[in-house]
């Protein structure tokens, strides 16, 4: 006990002394620190540096200079904090099941499983429809006509002047084909 | 033998979609009104029978309270004679005041301005009566009102007319023993393309940045203290870009053709009961 | 103020609309109405360019009544119109968007009444949106589809076949039928016999 209240002292005195030495106590002797505690000024200030055992040691050593509450935190608080409506999960009694796929969804959606299929090949077929150049006068000005790998040739009477968009790949057994009227 | 149907038919229940826009399959509602239907209407119904609208304002558009309007506005309608006239026309308004004399008293005056819908509409006449300028409101509905004549029919490039305040007194002095002109049936509505010139400022709007078309050369005649202050002035010209806004504030075709449905209804009914021959819903430009 | 209408009205829009116009978030633009307008003018340039897009949610809640406006004007009034071609010019930023309108999009249209367009929603997405000091950023988004209609792109929502397509139907189907084929064979067997 006794002699861990020696340690911090020699802590202590090691912390302060360079910032007496700055401020311009250079030439003198350091001071000894009158401190009531003080157990005896004959003793010699050690020089070899502390090591500390363990960290919890070297805390438990500092925690007088740390920051901590001034307050307890009141019981409203904490609870607000843990338990407020913002932390709260709320039940979604929207779920519905998609008939296609089978997955679970908010009721006012559509299946983003489902979507995820038909965004794939709409962005394909985009990509195809946007290779145009409107700076040299191209224009979107005809409909289109998506025609898949391996399809027959499209009758005359179906393409009707329409810009025929060739994909590299089959037709998905999904997207069914329109029917060939007009 | 039991002979089950394989794949039998089960109707899945739709799916209950609550969000407001929900998808409507595409292609399948046709076109409501067709040409049979737009045949015995008026094109300009909504210039001619402004009236007869509905509201700008959507929160006050009540169909129980325009009905029963309606109703009121096409019996007032049988039993006096509320010519079509526009901002720009030259009307002449006779109305009974008991503190007169003669009991009647009539205001020549252009109309200058058109406003609110149903029973509670109002047109506003000015003249310049011994060089003082003179504006009366009338309700439309009124029923002290005893007669309404065009004396001129025309518009102008505004559907306001409010720029007469400021412009010298020639451009709003109309004689009050004018003549009416007749106007030849089935001809377009003239528009008089006058440009007013106004009167030195200060005047009562900052009419050099209103987009009224029928003033001649603002620009020059504003003072500079507002030419100055242009800058920090908020121009609003990209407003009428909004297209949603507009539709916001207008009437529907679909409300035309149904309030002028019940107009030819009205009046063919009370010309069977042999009441009256005085025509409601009609248009000297679509006359046949 | 305004000048005289130079036509007769449009019919009605069959899209929900609300009474007030929605403020939108204007990246890069100080908020205003015109700001506002300007990001509506993209959203539209957009959806008439490539027919079906996707946004955020309210962004295209608020672009859907527009473009359902414009093609209603190039239906009922047509390229010659002078107010139709002042509101195409302004809200179809590129110009060879216009010859699109009047060329492919508003023919779709010339015997339908509105809606034009069709609106979905997706279930909130988690996007991430950048990793910083290993720390990665996601962000909930609500998105909607938004499309005309006729376009040439597989069909978002399936119509619903009139046959089931539930396993449980499936099996029991299936299971019928090959109690059948059962009773058959052995009728067959007994009548060889």
């Amino acid at each position: 006990m006794n002699e861990a209240r020696e340690r911090i002292l020699i802590n202590l005195r090691q912390s302060v002394d360079p910032i007496l030495r700055i401020f311009g106590h250079r030439s003198l002797p350091p001071p000894s620190l009158g401190f009531a505690l003080d157990v005896s000024g004959s003793q010699p200030v050690q020089k070899s540096p502390i090591t500390y055992g363990s960290v919890r040691e070297m805390i438990d050593d500092f925690s007088i200079v740390f920051g901590v509450p001034k307050y307890r935190t009141s019981k409203p608080k904490k609870v607000t904090r843990k338990f407020s409506f913002t932390r709260l999960l709320q039940p979604l009694d929207n779920l519905v099941t998609c008939p296609t796929c089978s997955n679970i969804h908010p009721s006012d959606t559509i299946c983003d499983s489902c979507y995820a299929k038909v965004h794939k090949l709409t962005s394909e077929i985009k990509k195809k429809m946007m290779q145009y150049n409107p700076y040299v006068g191209e224009k979107q000005d005809k409909e289109v006509y998506v025609k898949f790998k391996g399809e027959p040739k499209a009758p005359a009477e179906v393409v009707n002047g329409k810009r025929v968009l060739e994909m590299e790949d089959e037709r998905p057994t999904w997207f069914k084909k329109l029917t060939l009227k007009k | 033998m039991f002979r089950p149907a394989a794949r039998e038919v089960v109707r899945i229940p739709s799916r209950f979609f609550s969000c407001k826009s929900e998808p409507v399959r595409a292609a399948t509602s046709k076109k409501q009104a067709t040409k049979e239907e737009i045949a015995g209407l008026i094109p300009a119904f909504p210039e001619i029978y402004p009236d007869f609208l509905q509201s700008p304002v959507w929160n006050r558009r009540n169909a129980l309270k325009e009905e029963l309007e309606r109703q009121d506005m096409l019996e007032r309608r049988m039993n006096i004679d509320i010519p079509e006239f526009y901002v720009g026309s030259i009307v002449a308004v006779t109305s009974s005041d008991k503190n007169l004399g003669s009991k009647d008293h009539r205001f020549v005056g252009i109309c200058i301005r058109r406003e609110k819908e149903g029973l509670l509409h109002q047109f506003t006449l000015r003249n310049t009566i011994e060089n003082i300028g003179v504006e009366v409101l009338y309700d439309l509905y009124n029923p002290t009102i005893k007669k309404i004549e065009t004396l001129k029919l025309e518009k102008r490039l505004d559907s306001d007319l409010g720029y007469l305040v400021d412009a010298l007194p020639e451009y709003s002095t109309f004689d009050f023993h004018m003549e009416p002109q007749a106007h030849p049936a089935g001809t377009p509505i003239p528009v008089n393309e006058l440009k007013v010139k106004l009167k030195n400022p200060p005047w009562t709007r900052r009419w050099e940045i209103s987009s009224c078309r029928g003033i001649e050369d603002t620009w020059t005649q504003a003072t500079p203290w507002y030419k100055r202050k242009l800058h920090k002035t908020l121009v609003n010209d990209y407003e009428k870009y909004d297209l949603i806004a507009n539709y916001r504030t207008s009437s529907t075709k679909e409300h035309e053709i149904y309030v002028q449905a019940q107009m030819q209804k009205f009046e063919k009914e009370r010309h069977a009961a042999g009441l009256t021959r005085r025509r409601i819903l009609k248009s000297a430009a679509s006359y046949k | 103020m305004s000048a005289h209408r130079v036509a007769a009205s449009l019919p009605r829009i069959g899209v929900t609309i609300g009474h007030v116009p929605q403020k939108l978030k204007t990246g890069g633009i100080e908020p205003s109405r015109r700001a506002r307008l300007e990001v509506l003018r993209r959203i539209v340039t957009r959806t008439v360019r490539e027919e079906r897009v996707e946004l955020k949610w309210n962004r295209a809640v608020e672009a859907r009544p527009y473009v359902e406006r414009l093609i209603q004007l190039g239906v009922e009034r047509g390229p010659l119109d002078e107010y139709t071609a002042e509101m195409m010019e302004w809200w179809l930023l590129e110009k060879d968007l216009i010859t699109k309108m009047h060329e492919v999009i508003v023919p779709r249209f010339q015997n339908n009444a509105s809606p034009f367009t069709s609106l979905f929603r997706l279930p909130p997405q988690r996007l991430q949106q950048f990793i910083q000091n290993k720390r990665e950023v996601w962000k909930r988004y609500d998105i909607g589809v938004l499309e005309i209609h006729g376009n040439p792109f597989p069909p978002v929502q399936e119509e619903s076949s009139e046959q089931s397509d539930s396993i449980l139907d499936i099996l029991l189907a299936d299971a019928l039928r090959n109690h059948q084929m059962d009773l058959q064979e052995r009728l067959n067997s007994e009548k060889s016999k």
